[in-house]
């Protein structure tokens, strides 16, 4: 196993007092895998990716459970380890690209920085390994881009460069947050192709959140959907987009736009999005759950169906 | 960039015209005749009026104000009614004793001020930034006059550390002038007691001075800190596991230094203003003391030199804040 969070709960100290927004996420990632994490805005899906690497703010407490990178513990880490996995072991794409790079350093000069650091070349050779690190990206003029300043690329070559300052030490894991949610739709299939390539040819897992479940279909081996902080079903990509079992991820995928008539209205799942300020003490789910009853009141259990598909509800029958 | 230079030098021309039209008319203006001042309250009614005609009192306003701008191009600003000196040769008199001033405190103000600035901002929140903050709060609310004052009580009146007055005690020799600056002139001629005593004399004004500006640079470099600190490229910068200190040094503080940049440059007007206000109190022999005295006597040709001599200087100084701003930001840069 390369990742894996076990029961991980976590807090946000705020003016307001404590507030929960993981509630036992439990998440695993195999070598060479590329595992997908859906659900909407303040689901949790960001802040579990961004725990991998400790990158939270100080507000942030971890209440229970543990996350593994190949047997070692990460949260238990010291500051100067958990350096020594960021970029190298494990790197990180960011949803936004026209902000993710320094404005007024030169691109070569942000991927040399990240290379000596773990590689421990001399500067001309961290030089000379940037420019190939552009051009694994699939930059036409790597040696020019290699001078440039960010604010001279477009918003697809700089998620490229991005891409590149996290593949540059090739890393086991690449975590990748809505990396194509800020691009143009074109650009969108480019990088999530080269995404994919890269990943093939160097063997990095990649753990992908999105909120497009159609990319989940085209690059995913497995997916996790989440919402209100809790893994509410997660399996193998077809079984869970083709045999769902979870009231909500159904409701997702039934309000997909694809394949409909443009005369039908488009659906939409009833009610208010999750609010963590409000979080109910049973299921998540239940205030918008088309199928809850009485027992929805309760935490519901997590069932086990086949091929590890996994589902968190009372309903669940596979 | 020679776009820019060219701009702001033809701006020049205009700030200066602008000014020492205003400077000239206010001088006319206001109540208080030099003549009489020159002459005394005692002198006849034929004296006071052939001093008024020498000096072109008589003449109308746009003469005077046309007299005067032809003076300015060559150089001349009309002679000083207080020492009968020129008004150039005055302020070049007095200038090095403010530019020491006014140099060091700067170099202080800057140094230290994005120093605790980013202290602060890294160490938010904590009992190094409370610190920082009272302390930049006084600098900042505390006038120059009252501060001033008080160290000069305390240091000077009460522990007798520190001189109070002027650059240098009275038994010793000033330096051989050659920049005029008497801490390196004095270095430059191997005048270890001249060096040790104009420390001993800058330490006090230069500290007051600076502790203004000192407050004013960490607030400003505190706040664009903080606000840098949250920027997405510093979250990418530590994912790609850039460590902390490096991550501050090279990729946080030059971002935050841009919008600090326009502070300081702005605030050196009020640098300016403070130093008049630090020498007089300190009795200190530069041009602030200068226009403070040639005011209470009505010197009309020194003030106007001295205001001018500001007004370029400051358009001058915010020249350099472009420049320095082109070479922080590429962006600008094109």
């Amino acid at each position: 196993m390369l990742l894996e969070i076990t029961d991980l709960s976590l807090s946000f100290h705020t003016l307001y007092g404590t507030m929960p927004v993981l509630d036992r996420v439990s998440l695993s990632i195999e070598p060479g895998e590329i595992v997908g994490i859906v659900g909407e805005s303040g689901s949790g899906k960001s802040v579990t990716a961004q725990s991998v690497l400790r990158l939270l703010d100080r507000n942030a407490t971890y209440t229970g459970g543990s996350i593994r990178f190949k047997g070692q513990d990460v949260l238990g880490m010291k500051e100067k380890e958990i350096q020594g996995l960021r970029g190298k072991k494990i790197g990180m794409v960011f949803q936004e690209p026209m902000t993710a790079l320094n404005p007024t350093m030169r691109i070569g000069k942000q991927l040399a920085n990240v290379i000596r650091k773990h590689q421990g070349v001399t500067q001309a050779e961290a030089d000379r390994l940037a420019v190939e690190a552009l051009a694994a990206v699939q930059m036409k003029d790597p040696q020019k881009v290699f001078r440039q300043y960010p604010h001279e690329l477009s918003g697809g070559m700089r998620q490229r460069v991005v891409v590149a300052l996290a593949m540059s030490s090739p890393p086991e894991l690449l975590i990748a947050d809505e990396p194509t949610t800020a691009l143009d739709v074109t650009v969108q299939a480019e990088v999530l192709k080269l995404m994919k390539e890269l990943s093939t040819q160097t063997g990095t897992s990649v753990m992908l959140i999105t909120h497009d479940i159609g990319v989940v279909a085209n690059m995913c081996d497995r997916v996790y959907v989440m919402y209100g902080g809790t893994v509410v079903e997660s399996g193998k990509t077809e079984e869970v987009l083709f045999h769902s079992n979870h009231p909500y991820t159904r409701a997702l995928i039934e309000a997909l736009p694809e394949g409909k008539p443009k005369s039908q209205p488009l659906k939409v799942i009833e009610g208010e999005s999750f609010n963590a300020r409000k979080r109910p003490v049973g299921c998540v789910f239940w205030d918008r759950c088309p199928k809850r009853t009485a027992r929805c009141q309760e935490k519901p259990p997590v069932v086990e169906g086949l091929n590890g598909h996994r589902i968190a509800c009372w309903e669940g029958k596979r | 960039m020679w776009a820019v230079i060219r701009n702001r030098l033809l701006m020049l021309i205009v700030v200066i015209f602008g000014v020492s039209c205003i400077t000239f008319l206010m001088s006319n203006v206001i109540p208080g005749d030099p003549a009489r001042m020159i002459v005394g309250v005692k002198a006849t009614e034929e004296t006071y009026q052939r001093v008024r005609e020498q000096m072109g009192l008589n003449d109308p306003l746009y003469e005077q104000y046309l007299n005067y701008m032809q003076g300015l191009l060559t150089g001349d600003l009309g002679t000083s009614l207080r020492t009968q000196q020129p008004v150039i040769e005055d302020l070049i008199t007095y200038f090095p004793a403010t530019l020491e001033l006014v140099l060091y405190a700067f170099l202080i103000a800057i140094i230290l001020g994005v120093f605790i600035g980013v202290l602060t901002a890294v160490k938010n929140n904590s009992m190094w930034d409370h610190i920082g903050r009272i302390f930049s709060i006084s600098g900042v609310s505390l006038p120059v006059f009252w501060s001033g004052l008080m160290a000069i009580i305390l240091f000077y009146g009460v522990l007798g550390w520190l001189p109070a007055s002027e650059r240098l005690d009275l038994f010793i020799d000033a330096p051989p002038t050659i920049t005029g600056l008497y801490t390196i002139d004095s270095l430059l001629a191997g005048d270890m007691e001249a060096f040790s005593n104009s420390v001993l004399h800058l330490i006090m004004p230069v500290s007051i001075l600076a502790f203004v500006h000192l407050s004013a640079i960490t607030r400003q470099i505190r706040a664009s800190m903080l606000d840098v600190l949250q920027q997405d490229y510093i979250k990418t910068a530590r994912a790609n596991g850039i460590s902390s200190s490096f991550l501050i040094i090279r990729y946080a503080l030059r971002n935050a230094l841009m919008p600090a940049v326009t502070v300081v440059g702005l605030s050196i007007g009020s640098l300016l203003g403070g130093a008049v206000v630090t020498e007089t109190i300190f009795n200190w022999p530069g041009m602030g003391k200068y226009v403070v005295d040639s005011i209470g006597s009505l010197d009309f040709p020194a003030i106007m030199g001295f205001t001018i001599l500001i007004a370029i200087g400051y358009v001058l100084i915010n020249l350099l804040v472009d420049l320095l701003y082109m070479v922080l930001d590429p962006q600008i840069r094109e």
